[in-house]
């Protein structure tokens, strides 16, 4: 029985791989890379590692696959396709450097003598990979690594929040909407649009800096058209006006 | 269903993974390659860890560290795929050729 889902499992997990990285949608082939992740962790519950399968589950085929799917439709939502790219010659030559290392790890493995362990393997103990067992080993014997691995999340979390910031890069007409309403608002009234910057400093800054030479007032509706003129200009000014201040 | 196996199947899939990383000219795919050849390391230490060694169940926390840097290879890569769309309108490698004298 274990060795008949050891097998579906591990077609599973080949076929995902290959869904991977041949099919042409590149949402496709997320969802095969889901499968491959959950066909792994099938075959790490028959490698008795139960912790290891689980963590696999909850973190690959749970959060970091949302992870993909946010940036493929972001990255993905262009004219240019997001499948299998490259030219002929690229691809012919990747399946030849793939396949040569292929065989040669087969023939590492075959010039091995695994053969000794047998089809068994090694006796285990029955609470062998379960979480219990893990988690007494995290918090006794590795506890130093653990933290320094949660240290680490933390930093990289850190990192990709200001790594993956919006600094002024875009610089897209049409992502400053303008609604009539802004027309006829004076700038500085502290709403959420300008909290996160879609409404562009600059125009706060040409409207209070330069025309009212301070903090601005109410302002009319011809004086808030003209300002959202300029604010536009601005805005759609290719990069290098965006200094420090503005972030 | 012996270490051979094991072994015969994350050699396949590293061999995927690395099919994967080389052809494709998309940054997310290539992560994804990546992706795909850690799996197959990790897929070959628990099989190592199973038949060989089960007494030192100390491999499955190098399992563990190898998955937090899986995910943190993720988040990092997305952060700066993420970051030089929005820069360059573009996600493939090939187009990022400032570096290249």
């Amino acid at each position: 029985m274990a060795e008949v889902v050891f097998f579906l499992a591990a077609i599973g997990a080949l076929a995902g791989a290959v869904g991977t990285v041949a099919v042409r949608n590149p949402f496709y082939s997320v969802l095969a890379l889901v499968m491959h992740l959950l066909s792994l962790a099938l075959l790490f519950l028959l490698l008795r590692s139960e912790f290891v399968a689980a963590a696999q589950v909850v973190v690959y085929a749970g959060a970091v696959m949302v992870l993909y799917m946010f940036v493929v439709a972001y990255v993905g939502g262009t004219s240019m396709p997001l499948g299998p790219g490259g030219t002929r010659s690229m691809r012919i030559g990747s399946i030849v450097f793939a396949g040569v290392l292929f065989v040669e790890l087969a023939i590492a493995i075959l010039g091995t003598g695994l053969k000794a362990l047998g089809t068994e393997g090694a006796p285990y103990e029955p609470g062998f990979g379960t979480p219990a067992r893990i988690g007494e080993l995290l918090l006794t014997k590795f506890l130093l690594p653990f933290e320094i691995a949660s240290f680490l999340l933390l930093i990289a979390a850190v990192g990709a929040v200001t790594l993956a910031r919006r600094r002024g890069g875009l610089h897209d007409a049409e992502e400053q909407r303008i609604t009539p309403l802004d027309l006829v608002r004076p700038v500085s009234t502290g709403t959420m649009a300008e909290a996160v910057g879609t409404r562009t400093n600059a125009t706060t800054r040409e409207r209070t800096g330069l025309e009212y030479g301070g903090h601005s007032g109410r302002a009319g509706p011809e004086d808030g058209d003209d300002g959202e003129r300029t604010g536009l200009e601005a805005g759609v000014a290719p990069g290098g006006d965006t200094g420090p201040e503005d972030r | 269903m012996s270490l051979t196996v094991v072994i015969a199947v994350a050699a396949l899939l590293f061999g995927i993974g690395l099919y994967g990383v080389l052809s494709q000219t998309n940054a997310v795919m290539i992560v994804m390659g990546v992706e795909l050849m850690l799996g197959a390391a990790m897929l070959n230490v628990v099989g190592f860890l199973r038949y060989a060694w089960p007494e030192a169940v100390s491999g499955s926390f190098f399992v563990l560290v190898v998955m937090t840097l899986m995910a943190l290879e993720a988040a990092v890569g997305f952060a700066l795929i993420t970051s030089v769309f929005r820069n360059r309108r573009t996600a493939e490698v090939d187009d990022l050729t400032e570096l290249q004298g």
